[in-house]
């Protein structure tokens, strides 16, 4: 069994849990006002062009971006299933569950990259190569553009938590998670939710009417 | 602090009301329409599912006051930027409100 | 700056992306808007500046009791007008937008936030001189350096006050003014609590002391040349000298003469500063393990510490500022060698 290292400045392994989850929580704080600016941004720009961003709305790739909000949802639940697997201390149940969150985090993308291919085909790409003729505005443009960029900020994440997860699959294979110690776990599973809750968030701007 | 749960209900429940409060922004989204309000509800909704995955998924109810606080501060701050921003272009004595195109500058033609 | 760092890096991402890709995030005639830019980086940008200026102060915190032998008037006090200059500071970055464009609406909510966040600083400077008071005070470099800033901090933060105003600001912006104020404020708050903080802790850093004679010396040079340097620009600014500019009518001449000499009489100062640290690390006598006598946790142990700080963790059951115990008292409940 493999024995958690203890950090020299720390008085015992309660403490550094306690620590390396406040630290992560300060992370995600952090990675919350990362994407203000990009929610600020989309909020005026609606403001400025009220009807053109609903229109685009109605045109965007509705199916796409709900069947992604439900994958993530349920993303979620399996790495919360993890975190429970490894406090009850089943080593493969922890180990499938982190597998099958980075499996719907894969799909996620996989999805993305038809929607992408979509709006590739149909002109509606962000700046100067916006050529969707459907909605031939500037606020047309600017909605796309704001969405590509949203959407594009938010895979990058995604894609750097499916790598995460497949790392910690298979520490959890490697039986590194026990119940006493799996803070490590706890940790990246918080990133993970915060990439679902970001999700929840831009599904009804972008893709609601 | 790892509190030692029996069983997964908690997740499984906490998924389903995420599921069904889904299903109340498509309700809105392709079947009822209340007009502005369809903004407001869809966001409302959004802000249930969020507090469900911080709360149960994200462990949020064990985590300790500062955590909370600390997520308290961030959203108030990210509301404050999208407040402020927003008023600043919804206010200004501009009709249309949206800043004229014009000409490009010649920045982007080099 | 957790909370304010992000915002900046995402403007910054989003002009690269801009002008890399031509997207036109900002840009007007695609329907951009400037003005959104200035909003995302001056959220950044102006808690930043308290980023710079709360340390500082929290050096202030802990040379004043000292010097004066007395606990702060209000802890308490001081530790709320902290938290209250962070948050309400994240509330104020419009006042750097004054003329951009934004709507009066938001310049309004701007001007009142900025005078508010000038309350808690008040506060702060009226504890600290009430600590002062009926305190037995020794005067050494430190507080030497605490006086100057009190003068150049309450200058400068007067004068934010009166740029917060909208209408004023017009006239001011981007001119001399608003240079002289925030130097009042950086380099008179911040620069001056750091070079308090230098010649506070160095003895306890390295082990050393310095000479006081040369260390009084330089502080008050520095001030002086301080003096010399910025207040001319007040009045230049105010004149209508734009920032910027490398030239400018002959009637503004003489205070930028004195301004130059006063730059070099404040960068010879500074430097004097310093070198007599430098000089002192290698032939300055050894230092006690409490030169001040103060009653800080960190002057319990020996100058410099060992590694973890004490040889044996300290029990510490008085409360931190008990200038009411002798310092043998102190150190004896500390249990400290």
């Amino acid at each position: 069994m493999h024995e958690p290292a203890l950090g020299e400045q720390f008085v015992d392994l309660e403490h550094q849990s306690h620590a390396l989850r406040f630290g992560m929580w300060v992370f995600l704080i952090s990675e919350i006002l990362l994407f203000a600016g990009l929610f600020t941004l989309y909020a005026a720009y609606r403001t400025m062009f009220m009807s053109d961003f609903k229109a685009g709305i109605l045109h965007n790739t509705f199916a796409y971006g709900t069947a992604n909000l439900f994958v993530l949802l349920t993303s979620g639940l399996t790495a919360a299933l993890a975190v429970h697997g490894a406090r009850s201390g089943r080593r493969i149940f922890t180990g499938v569950m982190l597998s099958t969150t980075a499996a719907l985090g894969l799909t996620f993308l996989a999805i993305k990259l038809l929607e992408y291919r979509k709006h590739f085909e149909e002109g509606s790409l962000p700046g100067p190569w916006y050529r969707y003729h459907e909605l031939p505005t500037f606020g047309g443009n600017r909605f796309f553009t704001m969405y590509w960029g949203l959407t594009g900020f938010h895979a990058l994440h995604l894609t750097g938590g499916v790598v995460m997860m497949c790392w910690m699959a298979v520490h959890a294979f490697r039986g590194r998670y026990t119940p006493q110690y799996h803070v490590k776990l706890e940790m990246g599973t918080l990133y993970w939710g915060l990439i679902d809750l970001m999700w929840i968030f831009l599904w009804p701007i972008l893709y609601l009417s | 602090m790892t509190a030692k749960r029996a069983t997964p209900a908690p997740y499984l429940l906490a998924y389903l009301a995420l599921l069904a409060l889904a299903g109340v922004s498509l309700v809105f989204a392709r079947a009822i329409h209340w007009g502005r309000w369809d903004l407001v509800i869809n966001l409302t909704v959004a802000v249930a599912q969020a507090a469900i995955v911080l709360w149960f998924f994200m462990h949020l109810s064990e985590a300790g006051f500062q955590v909370r606080l600390g997520i308290g501060v961030a959203v108030s701050l990210l509301l404050t930027l999208l407040f402020l921003a927003v008023a600043d272009v919804a206010t200004r004595h501009v009709q249309p409100p949206a800043p004229h195109p014009g000409p490009s500058f010649g920045f982007y033609e080099r | 700056m957790v909370l304010a760092t992000p915002v900046l890096g995402m403007a910054l991402a989003l002009v690269g992306l801009d002008h890399a890709f031509r997207l036109g995030i900002f840009d007007p005639a695609v329907g951009g808007d400037p003005v959104l830019f200035q909003h995302i980086f001056w959220f950044y940008s102006h808690p930043a500046v308290y980023i710079m200026i709360l340390p500082g102060m929290g050096v202030i915190s802990e040379v004043v009791p000292t010097f004066a032998h007395r606990r702060m008037s209000s802890y308490v006090a001081v530790a709320v007008s902290t938290l209250g200059i962070a948050f309400v500071g994240f509330l104020t970055w419009g006042h750097h937008m004054f003329v951009s464009g934004m709507s009066t609406f938001d310049a309004g909510v701007f001007g009142v936030m900025s005078m508010f966040v000038a309350i808690f600083s008040a506060i702060k400077v009226f504890t600290w001189t009430g600590t002062l008071y009926r305190g037995q005070i020794v005067v050494r470099t430190p507080l030497i350096y605490f006086f100057g800033f009190l003068f150049l901090f309450v200058f400068g933060g007067m004068t934010g006050v009166a740029l917060a105003t909208q209408s004023l600001d017009v006239h001011w912006t981007d001119t001399y003014f608003v240079v002289a104020h925030f130097h009042f404020i950086m380099v008179g708050g911040s620069v001056t609590a750091f070079l308090a903080a230098a010649h506070y802790w160095f003895p306890k850093m390295f082990g050393r002391l310095y000479n006081e004679r040369m260390a009084t010396l330089s502080a008050v040079a520095v001030f002086m040349g301080f003096v010399l340097t910025f207040f001319p620009q007040f009045l230049l600014g105010n004149m209508g000298m734009p920032r910027r500019y490398y030239s400018y009518p002959p009637r503004f001449q003489f205070l930028h003469v004195l301004s130059t000499g006063g730059a070099w009489l404040l960068g010879g100062a500074v430097l004097l500063a310093l070198g007599n640290l430098v000089v002192a690390l290698r032939w300055g006598r050894k230092a006690p393990p409490n030169p001040w006598h103060s009653r800080g946790f960190e002057w319990l142990t020996s100058s410099p510490p060992p590694k973890h700080n004490f040889a044996v963790t300290p029990t510490l059951d008085f409360s931190p500022y008990d200038y009411a115990l002798t310092e043998e008292e102190a150190r004896a409940r500390a249990g400290a060698r």
